[in-house]
């Protein structure tokens, strides 16, 4: 580890710029998304682009939350409406710049609607979380592990220059303004919560599985496909398990 | 349920014991007031102009620079100038003892309001607690002080005065409550004949007062929360030139129930002039609001005024929620169980291969699994989650090796280190994965119960060539552990971790698939995967006596998620293994467990057979057939 930072070329000077207002972003986004999951859920589907479907077909924002899919953000806060206390608490987060284009120039108001220009407004970018949630009720309730990934796209309503603006500097002090909005999200519990396991113990690794003589050599990959493409998955479709079993 | 908040402010302890008349009553209201000294033409300080106040009530000579420190203190928080910021200057400028137990304070005349504010204030001496009682000009006196016993009679005539007031004001609100529609009428109050009788709207001392007192009038007219609940459903406040709510806040304290607000032809000019209302009432229905200057000078406050009040069906007449919408309110809020469903949208198998490819080759050889899915844009980085709270158990393996390249931004704080710590380009990956260690992820064909995946379309992700603004690409998230091989500090041991990865590919390179993006985060090993079934906790059942169910592949793949309450609506007829079936079957079909086990029944227990008939009959079966999910 030397002490002097090499120097950067200027496409890596672009690139740490970026990386710097990505991560900025995402420090604040995340802030905010999680304390309007705990204390206004009303506000969760602000949070999220509004529902529209490319000529090819393809649906944003693309939301699953917990194995659910679902349309856009107002489902999402439909379905958070119903659900308990929830407090999240960010333990590890890290962002990366994803399409640094991905608004046209001409998107940014007030911008130089250059092609290479403005894009920290115009990128679109990913936030990665991990941590830890409670549940139910304060510091009573089960708390699991979490993990969830974003992609942020670019609010030009919020991010117009306005005439004059000298500094091209986005400010995040004074709370998200939802900047960017939620394109793609993934949420999903990764551990159970300590008193919800009972005397549940998760197997050792290395203890050999029961059962892989039935599913041996088989792929087993891509079980969500289809709801029968999960049955040969598991090895039960033909002549797996599945007659031996009635 | 009336929360003491409001404009007036609460004194502390001390105050409260000797001043009872505080709130909202009408003596302060009409008590006489005492004349303001008048300020000298010329306010030089000598000593002539300086008023004398008389100070009883203490005893002990040694403890005057204690009382009039107590006194300075207490009288120059009340002090106008204690508004402004900054030190107020000394208010005593002299003082002196006078025979036993009369202590002379000199203050400027101006300086007379605060120390006739904390006239009656609790001194507490070596001897116990002391009142001290203030006299002089410009000094109100106190009730019940014993020098002030020449002003007993003023202080019963007060009492005869707000019993009359008291009087008027229940005739205002009777005048103005209309029984049958339970609504009380408090528009156009300035221009009311029999208020202004009342005289309050005389001064603006006493008009700011007036609507607090009419609440309280009202509070203890109706006594309980219960019969105001029912008497008053509606409140009307239109025409009242309110441009905030100093005025008439109370309304939320004495009537946070109703469920009709009509607050429209005022001088409202944005929402926050109405600020102090949000999430007050929690039962508005409708409110009324037209005809408010916040109409022009405010763009989008309808939403802002939404999202306030819970219950709020209109606004103006205008709906804005659905009655679906606000029975969800009182619906019972459920905890979201651990899904053991995965979304998995890679009609190309493009996701499948290359994590097939992935894993094995990450694991045996990384610098070629850099040169066939990674180029010169790709980026990776890594994060180090060290103080994972969720969960149980985590073991407590060093993160020594990882921690130089983790990039978690909650602990790397500034840009030049994070960015250093994303790695860019073929070479600087490989550089980077050759300081990890070495490790052996679970295999995709017998482990697969160690994973959890998702993957999802991902539009615009940038495009290699340049031609695109974006194209459409994946965004594959995988959950699992892996085994790592130790040798960091002179270990040499097998140790485990968890990791949750989220790749981001895009259609390019030799293979057809690039990785845009490859983001890993680490977390200690410990716990059960919440992707793991383990009986769910019902709420009628023991949440503590959670039943395992066997961990075989088979079973883990195959089980689904149900409440344990459900499965014993099936386990007095059925084998444990039709009851795994049934299980199986309805998690792949989303079917109830009724109907899959109808299914299974009709296929005599034949898994295939099941599947054939439900994708011959699934168009025909009835909506009631699924599990219907939220």
């Amino acid at each position: 580890m030397t002490m002097e930072e090499p120097e950067l070329t200027p496409e890596e000077r672009l690139s740490l710029k970026l990386d710097s207002v990505a991560c900025a972003a995402a420090e604040s986004f995340i802030d905010a998304y999680y304390e309007t999951l705990k204390t206004n859920r009303n506000g969760i589907g602000a949070f999220y682009c509004p529902r529209a479907v490319a000529p090819d077909g393809v649906a944003t924002p693309s939301i699953v939350w917990n194995g659910e899919t679902y349309e856009d953000g107002d489902a999402l806060q439909h379905f958070f409406q119903g659900v308990t206390y929830t407090h999240f608490q960010i333990e590890d987060l890290d962002a990366n710049t994803l399409n640094p284009t991905f608004l046209p120039a001409n998107d940014i108001q007030g911008g130089s609607c250059n092609a290479s220009n403005d894009l920290e407004r115009r990128m679109s970018f990913i936030v990665v979380v991990t941590g830890s949630v409670r549940l139910e009720e304060q510091l009573k309730g089960p708390l699991r592990e979490f993990a969830e990934s974003f992609v942020l796209v670019p609010n030009p309503a919020k991010l117009a220059l306005s005439p004059g603006q000298t500094s091209k500097h986005i400010p995040f002090e004074g709370g998200w303004d939802k900047q960017w909005l939620i394109q793609t999200q993934n949420f999903t519990f990764t551990e159970w919560a300590q008193d919800e396991l009972g005397d549940f113990v998760r197997d050792a690794p290395t203890q050999p599985v029961s059962g892989k003589a039935g599913g041996g050599g088989k792929p087993v990959f891509g079980r969500n496909r289809g709801p029968f493409n999960a049955f040969a998955a598991a090895g039960l479709l033909g002549k797996g398990k599945g007659k031996a079993l009635a | 349920m009336a929360t003491p908040t409001g404009p007036r402010r609460t004194g502390g302890a001390i105050r409260r014991r000797n001043r009872m008349d505080r709130d909202g009553d009408l003596v302060m209201g009409v008590a006489p007031k005492a004349p303001r000294p008048t300020r000298p033409a010329l306010s030089t300080p000598n000593s002539a102009s300086l008023t004398e106040l008389k100070v009883t009530g203490w005893t002990d000579k040694s403890e005057v620079p204690n009382i009039t420190h107590f006194l300075e203190k207490h009288a120059a928080k009340r002090s106008i100038h204690a508004r402004r910021s900054g030190p107020v200057a000394q208010l005593i400028k002299k003082h002196r003892i006078e025979g036993d137990g009369l202590l002379i304070l000199r203050v400027k005349p101006e300086d007379v309001v605060p120390f006739s504010k904390i006239n009656g204030f609790t001194f507490t001496s070596k001897h116990g607690n002391q009142k001290l009682t203030i006299a002089g000009p410009g000094i109100r006196p106190r009730e019940g002080s014993p020098t002030n016993s020449a002003s007993k009679p003023t202080t019963a005539t007060e009492s005869s005065e707000t019993l009359s007031l008291k009087q008027q004001f229940l005739q205002i609100l009777g005048r103005r409550y209309n029984v049958a529609e339970k609504l009380l009428d408090l528009s156009t109050l300035a221009t009311d004949e029999d208020i202004q009788k009342t005289g309050m709207f005389d001064k603006s001392s006493t008009s700011s007062k007036f609507f607090p007192a009419l609440m309280a009038v009202l509070d203890k007219e109706i006594k309980t929360e219960a019969e105001k609940r029912e008497a008053i459903h509606s409140v009307k406040l239109n025409d009242n030139n309110l441009s905030d709510l100093a005025l008439v806040f109370d309304l939320a304290v004495t009537l946070p129930h109703i469920k009709n607000l009509d607050l429209s032809s005022n001088k409202f000019t944005n929402t926050k002039a109405l600020g102090r209302w949000k999430n007050k009432f929690r039962n508005l229905e409708h409110i009324v609001i037209t005809n408010n200057p916040l109409e022009v000078s405010q763009p989008g406050w309808e939403q802002e005024l939404i999202t306030w009040f819970p219950r709020l069906r209109q606004l103006n007449g205008q709906q804005v929620r659905t009655d679906a919408e606000i029975a969800l309110l009182d619906k019972p809020k459920h905890t979201p169980v651990p899904s053991q469903k995965q979304v998995w949208f890679d009609p190309d198998k493009i996701a499948e291969n290359f994590l097939l490819d992935f894993f094995p080759s990450y694991d045996s050889s990384r610098d070629a699994v850099v040169q066939r899915y990674y180029d010169s844009t790709s980026t990776f980085s890594l994060s180090v989650n060290t103080a994972a709270h969720g969960g149980s158990n985590h073991e407590k393996t060093p993160w020594d090796s990882y921690i130089p390249l983790s990039r978690n931004i909650r602990r790397i704080n500034n840009s030049r280190p994070r960015f250093s710590r994303k790695h860019i380009g073929v070479e600087r990956i490989q550089r980077a994965w050759a300081q990890l260690p070495p490790t052996r992820h679970p295999s995709f064909q017998t482990d697969m119960q160690k994973y959890s995946m998702n993957c999802q379309t991902q539009a615009s992700v940038p495009d290699p060539t340049g031609q695109h603004p974006g194209l459409n690409g994946l965004i594959v998230t995988v959950h699992g552990e892996y085994e790592e091989h130790r040798t960091a500090k002179g270990a040499n041991e097998i140790v485990r971790r968890c990791f949750d990865r989220t790749f981001i590919l895009g259609p390019g390179g030799a293979t057809g698939v690039r990785v845009v993006s490859d983001m890993l985060c680490l977390r200690a090993y410990g716990g059960v995967p919440a992707w793991t079934r383990i009986a769910t906790p019902s709420t009628t059942t023991n949440k503590h006596q959670p039943v395992p169910v066997a961990t075989t592949t088979t079973n883990q793949l195959g089980v689904a998620t149900t409440t344990t309450t459900t499965t014993t609506t099936t386990d007095t007829v059925l084998t444990p293994e039709q009851q795994q079936l049934v299980l199986y079957v309805s998690k792949e079909t989303n079917m109830t467990l009724d109907y899959s086990k109808l299914c299974l029944e009709s296929a005599n227990w034949d898994l295939q057979q099941a599947a054939e008939l439900f994708t011959a009959q699934r168009g025909s079966l009835p909506a009631e057939a699924f599990i219907t999910t939220i």
